[in-house]
Order: C-alpha cells, then structure tokens, then sequence
C-alpha cells in the first residue's frame, strides 16, 4: 500500500459520507499533515459517479466484474469503472473502529488493519559495553521478545 | 584477568558496535546533532584502540600495512584468534 491510497484512507475517514475523488498532486502534501475537519482543498465531489445507496449507509460499493462470455447487461447500481492512471471510487471507511488524531501520537487518524511506526528519537543511550550485551545501544530499542511456555525449555 | 591484546580487541569491537547503531540511526536523521557528537566520540575511541593495537600486535586488517620491510599480516595470531590458539 503507497502513500497515496493510505492518505485516501486517511481523508476517507474525515469525509463523512460520500464519495470523494483526490487530485494526485494531494498526496504529497497530506502525508503527515494533522486532518481538519474540513475536506482539504483539491477533493472535489462527484455527484454523478455517486449511487444514492452508497451515500447513505456508507455500504460497500457492489462492483462487480463481467466476464467476458455473457453479453453486457445493464446493471444499473455499479459504478462505471475509472480511467487508467485515475483513483478509482472508494469505499467511504466508517469512522467507528479508527482512532482519531487526538487519541494517538501520530497527529492523524489511524485505521484499523494498517501498521504505523513512528520515527525514533535520540535519547538515552546504553554504555557501550551494556550496548553490546543487548544488541542494541538504545534502551527503547532493547524488546527482548522471550517466548513463554515451551519453545526455550530446556535450553 | 584478560591481557591487554584482547582488552583492545574487545573494546575496537564494542566501539564498532556503537558506531555502526548509531550509523543506523544516522542513516534517517542525518542531521541529529547529539547522535554526531555519540559517533565523533566513539570513532575517536575505536581509532585510538586501533592505532594501540597496530602498533603493538600488528595488523588489524592488511590496510594496516604501513611500508615496512616485512608483510607483518602473516605473523599470527589474526586478530579474530584467541589467545589461546597461538
């Protein structure tokens, strides 16, 4: 997953409700941007490409493929499919289940099922001696991960 | 009480340990002042054990070679045998 779909998510989860397309050029600049609640200059709505369904209930869109061998039947209710080198349409993530800016130290709001890591700073050292010892000079590095029940008896 | 050939030895590889963490952090804050002054500091500490080292049991890495009229690299032990099995 690229910067530019996470940041997708990332807007997503403020939009409340409705579909949102992003100009490409958005992403650069929103990547560590603390969200406001206002949707950032550049997303524009699409009415037209919106079902009505999908505005209320934030439902997963019903896209579905055609195969090849049955002649096209006009499905009303999915959404045409985007040209190549644009974002497609996005499910609007609810925003029960995502922890906003406030609650976390990364500054934006966070879903679930995508791993963040925030970036160290420089603060205490070990000596190096001790350093050594634990494969690591610094101490919030230092996670001895020991499995417990079993997989060590013994040794 | 370990002899001052694997005291050097022990404190060039705990240096080099150092440097090469704090090079890892470096690597993503290139411009962390505290962190250059923790690698000035033990670079500073790893060359002066080295130099120590050189000058009195030979060559760390045949870099080492200085101009002299013998190839000390082959005078053992190497620097990662133990005393032991001189």
């Amino acid at each position: 997953m690229d910067y530019k779909k996470q940041d997708l998510y990332q807007m997503a989860g403020q939009a409340q409700g409705g579909w949102k397309q992003v100009s490409p050029s958005m992403s650069g600049e929103r990547r560590m941007a603390a969200p406001t609640m206002e949707p950032p200059a550049g997303i524009v709505a699409e009415p037209a490409a919106i079902p009505p369904s999908a505005m209320e209930n934030n439902a997963t869109p019903n896209i579905s493929i055609q195969p090849l061998d049955i002649p096209s039947v006009e499905i009303p209710s999915v959404p045409s499919v985007p040209p190549i080198g644009t974002f497609p349409p996005m499910e609007i993530l609810p925003p029960t289940g995502s922890m906003p800016p406030e609650e976390n130290p990364c500054g934006f709001c966070l879903t679930p099922a995508m791993s963040y890591t925030p970036m160290q700073k420089w603060g205490e050292t070990y000596e190096s001696e001790q350093g050594f010892h634990r494969g690591t000079i610094f101490p919030e590095l230092d996670l001895p991960f020991v499995p417990e029940g079993g997989m060590n008896h013994g040794r | 009480m370990a002899d001052e050939r694997t005291v050097l030895l022990n404190r060039i590889q705990v240096c080099d340990f150092a440097l090469n963490d704090a090079a890892l952090y470096l690597d993503i804050n290139p411009d962390d002042q505290t962190a250059l002054e923790y690698f000035k500091k033990y670079s500073a500490m790893r060359n002066e054990a080295a130099n120590m080292f050189v000058a009195k049991y030979g060559p760390l890495t045949r870099a080492d070679y200085s101009g002299e009229g013998s190839w000390k690299w082959v005078d053992g032990p190497w620097p990662w045998q133990k005393q032991e099995e001189k």
